[in-house]
């Protein structure tokens, strides 16, 4: 009985090394080990774009024995290096030079590793406890007033507003760093909005509704003032200059 | 009272949405420094819209 275990556990553990190795080494391939195989770049960036390849197979070869620190080396290292390698390159992966392709591609090869990385569920080491059935039926959700179906959908139309103006940036430095900011912003406002109108947050809600609005103005008062000043200099400035 | 702070967080939540499509247009305009500024009310109003809604003493 245990030899056949060992005997499928053999297999099961390759097929797993394959999944965290591949992506990753794909990724690596199209994004770093191009740059750094030009004929200008620097022998630092090759040096720790080696440690990076050699941290992702240290990583995957350890997911099985010890998944904390291969998670730490796989993942954190990997990406640190890798990140370093890019800073050590320079021009090679300035976005002026970057090949719109071979870009797509090591995104794709990214998103794969990421993927790869996050389908290991952690097991519990002891028999799992299964949780009490429930003895009263479940409550069916209750409808989104119209009220949040609508400022969810101006929501997602202004956050979308920015990711629209991005691609009417034409310098390419400029574009980027506006996709991202974009991005960013627009991930922010709907994840927020969909918090807020989510009906899992019904608990908060009805916390919140104990807190008098006074006391929320006071809580947000920081921020507000912030808020206020900035908005004072920038009509300042708009009116002096 | 309460309609109202409510009222001023989602307008603060629009007004976020606003300030960040300014400081895009003025990535493009290569106005660094008011692309600055203007991300930086986005994000204020973005923070001040969720002290409003989920106060720190509801969380």
């Amino acid at each position: 009985m245990a030899g056949s275990d060992v005997v499928q556990k053999a297999p099961a553990d390759a097929g797993r090394l394959f999944d965290l190795l591949v992506p990753g080494l794909y990724a690596w391939g199209v994004t770093v080990a191009w740059p750094v195989s030009s004929r200008f770049a620097s022998l630092a960036s090759r040096i720790v774009a080696l440690v990076a390849v050699v941290a992702l197979v240290a990583g995957s070869v350890l997911r099985a024995s010890s998944p904390a620190l291969a998670r730490i080396i796989g993942i954190w290292v990997f990406l640190a290096s890798c990140v370093a390698a890019w800073s050590l390159v320079g021009s090679p992966v300035m976005p002026s030079h970057l090949d719109p392709v071979q870009g797509l591609l090591g995104a794709v090869g990214w998103a794969l590793f990421a993927v790869g990385w996050a389908g290991q569920k952690r097991i519990p080491p002891g028999p799992v406890e299964l949780a009490p059935v429930a003895t009263q039926p479940a409550v069916p959700r209750k409808r989104q007033p119209r009220r949040s179906v609508f400022v969810l959908t101006v929501v997602a139309i202004a956050a979308a507003i920015p990711m629209a103006l991005a691609w009417w940036v034409e310098s390419v430095e400029r574009a980027l760093l506006a996709h991202a900011v974009s991005l960013a912003a627009a991930i922010a406002l709907i994840t927020f909005a969909a918090d807020v109108f989510d009906p899992r947050s019904r608990q908060i809600e009805r916390a919140v509704a104990l807190v008098r609005p006074e006391k929320r103005l006071l809580d947000a008062a920081p921020v507000l003032v912030a808020l206020l000043a900035l908005t004072l200099a920038g009509a300042a400035y708009y009116l002096l200059r | 009272m309460g309609r109202w702070v409510d009222l001023l967080a989602v307008s603060l939540l629009l007004g976020a949405a606003l300030a960040f499509s300014l400081g895009v247009r003025s990535l493009d305009r290569e106005e660094d420094r008011f692309a600055l500024y203007w991300l930086l009310v986005g994000a204020l109003s973005l923070k001040g819209s969720i002290d409003l809604i989920r106060p720190r003493r509801a969380r």
